[in-house]
């Protein structure tokens, strides 16, 4: 059931617009002015020519996306890098959910299972889905190229039972 | 000509005070949103007052000492005030309602945002037997092991329950606190060992003679108020053996139409239900009890419950009658666990703000005025230029990333009012601080001091947890 809301979430946006790349953008903005900051605190690698890989967010607003990014780049850094609103509050150690992303089921099967720690923090997490992931976890594989994935709309759906 | 241009754009030029009471995680989520999402030209001065000498809240005297992980979100205030120095004070040390009134505040702060926590009472069983001895509540052990100042004042210390002379205990509730105060109470010394939990208690939980600990709630298993992270935990624990569900509870359950969060919880209480560990200590979960009795002279010695059963009404989810069947059990202490209770700051009333049935009342952060009350949702009157973040906006509950949100979410509001020129007008330029107040550098002193200490005695962190001894530490 959740699946099929998070598919139709995803499919009532339209299919990517022609690719942005913010990515190599971002790189020739930084080489510009020599401010290796941000790139070192995201751990972002620029991918070698013919290997990049894509991946689409559709943000709170729906506009949708889409990066050239290199294998093994996690979700939670691309997003920093990008300055996209993910708070990552632990810094990527799997104890807080505030990176939580809802992936394209199309995908979703692709991604390697959540373990127990991911399923603990999700099971916390804001308009938790069927598809829904840790952007912290969640590498970027060549089986992951051209993934889709929206930041969910925050909610003030509190959860009455979380903590009493 | 001059004096007149300045005082019209005087919004630009002046800094722009804010006072947050309270430096919890509600407070410190709003401050970052505050200072991160404000527009370049608008400087903000935001000034923490805080009633104990210590900064953080609940992550300091909540959050349980083998959850360090959790204690990460310090690094937001500790961020904020490292960044900002000039701009972001720490006032420890400075109860509002007593040290200071919130008449002072508003006479002096353009937005002022409560988050001053729900710590300062709970809810409780009024049963026969309840002012038995060894019945407390759960808030009042998490203080006491977590070095909470309030519990270790001279003349007035906080009396532990005998741990060492009891066998059998049960907790009433079955929310994260109960199962941090099961994870205190079975785990191992080991467990304990190394971690912030003070030393009074660590002493004492070095010769508990626990054995035995029932976690009771008058629900259904579908309703239990445990995350699934912590239930996980408890199950977890080293050497300590988890006594099968009673028959007919995990039964009861029809898997095919549970959502993704309650599948999981079924099917880890499921995977543990069956396991062989074996333990010197034991716990069980009980589902559709509710005390009636506390039996016992002078201490308790038993606890009655009546059998509840679903009702079952698709209306009324989750909701129990209770049977004409009781049980009696031997406890030798009760940890009430059925949640904290917001308590009203002193003044109020006085300057018009809605405080009643524990609740600070507000609509998404901003807070409602006193001449609210008899209005109804479309008429409601705002309090201009006050909000409130944290447990003390929606009510206990949450955990730190749901008070991060919402957090944001009330920054968002104060941020949105400035731009609409909807905040407190004030022309005075004094400055209220009291003088035998905490500064950050003071806190940062008794934190290294702590830190030191602990890594002399193994620990992570050494408490103090005299307020005196703190004042004296950094020389008050
Ligand atoms: C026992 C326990 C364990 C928990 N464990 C976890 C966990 O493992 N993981 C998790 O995510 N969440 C946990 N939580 C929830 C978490 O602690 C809360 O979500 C969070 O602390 C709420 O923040 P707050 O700022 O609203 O309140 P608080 O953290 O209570 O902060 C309020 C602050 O205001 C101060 N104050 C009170 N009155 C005044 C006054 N008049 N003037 C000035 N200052 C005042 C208090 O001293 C305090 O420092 C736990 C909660 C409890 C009770
Ligand atoms: S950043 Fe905290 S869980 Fe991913």
């Amino acid at each position: 059931m959740f699946r099929n809301i998070s598919r139709s979430i995803i499919n009532n946006i339209a299919r990517p617009r022609p690719i942005i790349l913010r990515q190599q953008q971002l790189h020739q903005q930084l080489r510009f002015f020599n401010n290796s900051k941000i790139l070192s605190h995201g751990h972002l690698h620029k991918p070698k020519p013919g290997e990049e890989l894509h991946i689409t967010f559709i943000t709170k607003d729906g506009e949708q996306l889409t990066y050239e990014v290199c294998e093994g780049d996690n979700i939670l850094d691309i997003a920093q890098a990008n300055n996209l609103d993910m708070e990552g509050a632990c810094g990527g150690s799997c104890a807080c959910s505030t990176c939580h992303i809802i992936v394209d089921p199309e995908y979703y099967d692709n991604i390697p299972e959540p373990d127990d720690d991911e399923n603990d923090m999700l099971d916390l997490a804001f308009g938790l889905t069927e598809t829904s992931r840790l952007g912290c976890q969640v590498k970027m594989t060549n089986e992951l190229d051209g993934i889709r994935v929206a930041l969910p709309a925050m909610t003030r759906n509190l959860q009455s039972k979380d903590f009493k | 000509m001059i004096k007149r241009w300045f005082s019209s754009t005087s919004r630009i030029l002046k800094p722009f005070k804010i006072a947050i009471v309270g430096s919890g995680p509600g407070g410190f989520y709003t401050a970052h949103h505050l200072t991160n999402k404000s527009p370049k030209d608008l400087q903000l001065n935001i000034d923490f007052f805080e009633k104990l000498p210590t900064p953080f809240g609940l992550s300091r005297y909540g959050v349980a000492p083998d959850h360090p992980e959790v204690k990460n979100c310090e690094e937001y205030l500790i961020d904020l005030m490292e960044d900002k120095k000039a701009h972001i004070r720490f006032i420890g040390n400075c109860e509002i309602g007593k040290d200071l009134t919130l008449k002072q505040l508003e006479q002096n702060y353009n937005s002022i945002i409560l988050a001053y926590g729900c710590t300062s009472n709970d809810n409780k069983l009024n049963i026969p037997g309840s002012n038995l001895k060894n019945i407390i509540s759960a808030r009042k052990f998490v203080n006491w092991y977590n070095g909470h100042p309030e519990y270790y004042e001279k003349g007035k210390k906080f009396i532990p329950p005998p741990l060492d002379k009891i066998k059998t205990v049960t907790i009433i509730g079955n929310g994260n606190v109960a199962l941090d105060v099961a994870r205190v109470l079975l785990g191992s010394e080991e467990h304990w060992k190394g971690t912030d939990i003070s030393v009074e208690a660590e002493e004492l939980l070095e010769k508990s003679t626990v054995e035995h600990v029932r976690i009771v709630a008058r629900r259904g298993i579908m309703e239990s108020a445990f995350t699934n992270k912590e239930i996980r935990e408890l199950f977890e624990l080293d050497n300590v053996k988890f006594i099968p569900l009673e028959k007919g509870i995990l039964e009861s359950v029809d898997k095919s139409k549970l959502g993704r969060v309650d599948k999981r919880r079924i099917s880890i209480i499921e995977r543990y239900n069956n396991s062989t560990k074996e333990g010197k200590k034991s716990w069980t979960l009980e589902y559709l009890k509710s005390p009636v009795e506390f039996i016992g002279d002078e201490m308790v010695s038993a606890t009655t419950f009546v059998v509840n059963k679903p009702l079952n009404d698709p209306l009324k989810p989750g909701k129990v009658v209770s049977t004409d069947q009781y049980i009696t059990e031997e406890n030798e202490l009760v940890i009430e666990s059925i949640g904290y209770q917001g308590t009203p700051i002193n003044g109020f009333e006085e300057i018009g703000i809605w405080f009643d049935n524990n609740k600070l009342h507000n609509k998404d952060g901003r807070l409602l005025s006193l001449n609210s009350k008899d209005k109804d949702d479309h008429n409601a009157i705002f309090k201009k230029g006050w909000y409130t973040s944290g447990w003390i906006k929606n009510g206990p509950k949450g955990v730190i990333a749901t008070t991060m949100m919402d957090s944001f979410d009330t920054a968002d509001k104060v941020l949105e009012d400035i731009a609409n020129d909807r905040f407190i007008k004030v022309d005075q330029e004094k400055d209220i601080i009291p003088k035998n107040s905490i500064t950050w550098d003071n806190w940062k002193t008794l934190d290294n001091y702590e830190l030191n200490k602990g890594k002399e005695l193994g620990k992570t962190r050494y408490k103090v947890c005299d307020k005196q001894e703190m004042l004296k530490l950094v020389n008050k």
